[in-house]
């Protein structure tokens, strides 16, 4: 088997490992609830409020084991989750879901842009700055990141939208504007993945791409800033560190001139703790990215959490949230993974012989 | 002291702990310089009529303006200072307590039950925040709703409802005294610190006083608390230190995108966004419903960050701390006279009870001069003298320590160096040695 192959193994291995402890906690947080009201967690549509009478929980809790023990009662649970079955919500009168694997597109296309913005740029500035510590470039670098980690993110989103939509109305939030839409709808636009930029493209229609990623523009930058800057931070912190290592000087010695240096060796080197660091703060670009969704009004996943917490209590959408979120983070730390093992060979060769 | 003395030589630490102790003394006094009186509610005080949806300027009654519904910015401000102090604070405090037991008890245990625990610590890591927030908030929500209460999260009217139509049952009051943001936030900031500790208890555990400790017939708990745990607090609190800025703006961050909480900077902000971001709006124009709450979150966020990066720096072991600032105030460093080991007589190896000795009792003459010549500073003497010793491999260790106290005190001297990688060489410590004449050519 290719040591890749073995790899990818491993780590699907490691994610399903945590995906059962993380539920497992998920679960016994519910469980510290009564019986009657997890029994929420499973009524059927237009059974809530009111309806949900005492004599219809019990009947819940007896068809649902809702009354066993912890580990029964979560090997019920997840096979129900594995199966599907992931409750009703009330508030979005929908199958919790279909609602979020349906609203999953737009937000993945924001992942996806943002990554490809600030893990390159990180990469490049955390390297410039780290070369030359105290240099001209390095002070520039720590500047701007200093500005990055101490503005919070909604606070820059309100900047942003203050000046570029409102004053100069260069951006606007939102997928698309009204104009648009309307005229894509009679255009016969086909919506192939759910995701507007690529479903342009594969329709052909260029127009339609360039507005849909200008309005990508202002959430994409406040939602990299942030990462950017730590991810820049930790690079020029493994870049001070490597660039006295004996095989630069070796590389040096041979005659390998300084650019060269710098963006073949060094850049190699580094890219497997800077992009380790990425993989650990999954879980807050995944917070980050709810955030801006909201804000900005890009309908993602994170509508459903909006909604259920609208009006009425919702549990079932937000324990299907929690889980599904999760999955998402993982699903993001294994595409790190897998990105820096087909980069770095010392990184496959330490997780095979570990 | 010494990291006292380091950690005051910075400005920066200077601007954070400038900066907390106003936030500090702010909230402390903020019942003297901003009173409540019968029209205020929570952080927020009524100046107007509250039919009044347009934001005033700064005026007598309100010398920050006012908010849209005639709520006093300044009065906000000052009492949104207090309640994130204490948000902040009993964020920091619980991550800290339920982190610094969790890691010493996985610690402590080893084996196994490390394994497990920390493998759940790795798993809170995957979860984000903003799910925990909502998730636990519908808990509660399911659980009141079970008990026969009345729970809206907003109602068009009245904003969030939680009722009883008869006398809650004594959970139900509970439930709805806790903050489920606090506990959501302690929840998800402990793992680091949980780490950190993990990691320290067990390098202790692995050290002769703790053995001893053991040993004495302490129980495990006692050893933990007496013996560990005051030695893995300090870095511990740092990471704590950092979490009160952090916790707080993301306090705010959730209660300004609606998904809960009761951070006054975040209701201002969410309050007067209308008027930054609503069609016509203006960042300037209208500069104080955004400007106070914003450089508030901001200064907090940026004050507790530099306290706990300078907290850091100051407790980190000498050698590793990194020299980029951007002012540095000079300290002195005090020379102190190479001291001289005297060369004890060394058993030769493979001989039984006869003690052979490799040379007389006293000092070398030669090794002696040398290092007369070095503490004097006379290179040339010294160096001759060394590289006489080196050249012959006489007391090549004793020559070794020395020059590396030699460059340690004149790191600039390439001479030094080379005579350095010299003896390393001969010492048979090749790699050093490389390393030597790498500083060498470097300087020279």
């Amino acid at each position: 088997m290719p040591p890749l192959l073995q790899f990818i193994i491993r780590r699907l291995f490691y994610a399903l490992v945590s995906l059962i402890v993380i539920t497992m906690v998920l679960y016994a947080g519910v469980m510290l609830t009564p019986p009657e009201a997890r029994a929420r967690l499973y009524l059927p549509p237009g059974k809530g409020g009111e309806r949900a009478t005492e004599a219809f929980i019990n009947v819940l809790i007896e068809k649902y084991h809702l009354s066993d023990p912890y580990l029964v009662q979560y090997g019920y649970w997840a096979r129900g989750m594995l199966t599907g079955s992931w409750g009703y919500s009330p508030t979005l009168r929908a199958d919790v879901l279909t609602s979020l694997l349906q609203r999953t597109p737009p937000t993945l296309e924001l992942a996806f842009y943002s990554l490809l913005l600030l893990i390159p740029l990180g990469l490049i500035n955390g390297l410039a700055a780290g070369w030359r510590p105290g240099g001209l470039s390095d002070g520039v670098f720590r500047s701007l990141a200093f500005l990055g980690t101490s503005t919070p993110p909604f606070i820059l989103s309100m900047v942003l939208l203050s000046f570029l939509y409102v004053k100069l109305g260069w951006l606007q939030p939102g997928r698309l504007d009204v104009t648009t839409e309307i005229q894509l709808s009679r255009s016969g636009f086909v919506e192939y993945t759910g995701a507007l930029t690529l479903d342009c493209l594969l329709n052909g229609r260029f127009d339609v791409f360039l507005v849909a990623l200008k309005h990508l523009v202002m959430p994409v930058v406040t939602l990299s800033l942030f990462h950017w800057a730590t991810l820049g931070l930790i690079t020029r912190a493994t870049v001070m560190a490597e660039r006295n290592k004996e095989y630069i000087t070796a590389a040096r010695a041979r005659g390998v001139n300084e650019t060269r240096l710098v963006w073949r060796h060094a850049l190699r080197a580094i890219l497997a703790p800077s992009l380790t660091a990425i993989a650990l703060s999954a879980a807050s670009i995944m917070t980050g990215l709810f955030v801006v969704e909201i804000i900005f009004g890009l309908t993602g996943v994170s509508e459903v959490i909006v909604v259920s917490m609208r009006s009425d209590p919702d549990a079932p959408a937000a324990l299907g949230f929690a889980v599904y979120s999760v999955l998402m983070v993982l699903g993001l730390m294994f595409t790190l993974d897998v990105i820096q093992a087909i980069l770095d060979p010392r990184v496959r060769e330490e997780v095979l012989k570990s | 002291m010494r990291s006292l003395r380091f950690f005051l030589s910075r400005w920066q630490n200077w601007l954070g702990l400038f900066i907390a102790l106003t936030f500090v003394v702010v909230a402390l006094s903020a019942p003297l310089i901003a009173p409540s009186n019968q029209t205020t509610q929570g952080p927020f005080m009524k100046v107007g009529r509250q039919s009044d949806k347009r934001p005033h300027p700064p005026s007598e009654t309100a010398p920050l303006g006012t908010l849209p519904g005639q709520l006093d910015v300044y009065h906000a401000l000052i009492w949104g200072a207090r309640e994130a102090m204490q948000f902040g604070l009993m964020v920091a405090l619980g991550a800290f307590v339920f982190g610094s037991l969790f890691g010493a008890i996985a610690g402590y245990s080893g084996g196994w039950v490390n394994g497990l625990m920390m493998r759940i610590a790795d798993a809170f890591l995957t979860f984000p925040v903003l799910a925990g927030v909502v998730f636990l908030q519908q808990l509660v929500a399911m659980t009141i709703e079970s008990m026969g209460g009345i729970y809206w999260f907003n109602n068009d009217y009245f904003g969030q409802v939680i009722d009883f139509q008869f006398a809650p049952p004594p959970f139900a009051v509970f439930l709805m005294k806790v903050d489920p943001i606090l506990i959501c936030l302690i929840l998800f900031s402990w793992m680091p610190i949980a780490r950190l500790v993990n990691t320290m208890v067990i390098t202790l555990k692995n050290t002769e006083f703790i053995q001893a400790a053991r040993a004495l017939g302490g129980s495990p708990w006692w050893v933990v608390r007496r013996h560990i745990l005051p030695n893995a607090v300090g870095p511990a609190i740092v990471l704590a230190a950092r979490d009160v800025g952090s916790s707080v703006i993301l306090q705010a961050t959730i209660t300004f995108v609606g998904l809960g909480g009761q951070s006054a900077w975040g209701m201002m902000l969410s309050m007067g966004r209308n008027w930054v971001i609503g069609p016509g709006g203006d960042l300037f124009d209208t500069w104080w419903v955004f400007m106070p709450a914003t450089l508030a979150l901001i200064l907090f966020g940026v004050g507790w960050n530099l306290l706990g990066d300078g907290l850091a720096e100051a407790l980190e072991p000498q050698a590793s701390r990194s020299n980029g600032s951007f002012l540095k105030l000079s300290r002195k460093k005090k020379e102190e006279p190479i001291e001289f080991i005297p060369v004890r007589p060394r058993p030769r190896v493979g001989t039984s009870h006869k003690v052979a000795v490799d040379i007389a009792p006293e000092v070398d003459p030669l090794l002696h001069v040398a290092r007369e010549a070095l503490n004097q500073r006379d290179f040339e003497k010294a160096f001759n003298a060394y590289s006489y010793l080196i050249a012959r491999g006489r007391h090549i260790e004793e020559v070794v320590d020395d020059l590396v106290k030699g460059t340690l005190r004149s790191p600039r001297n390439p001479a030094m160096w080379k005579l350095l990688g010299d003896a390393f060489d001969r010492a048979g410590r090749h790699e050093d040695a490389a390393r030597a004449y790498d500083r060498y050519t470097h300087l020279s």
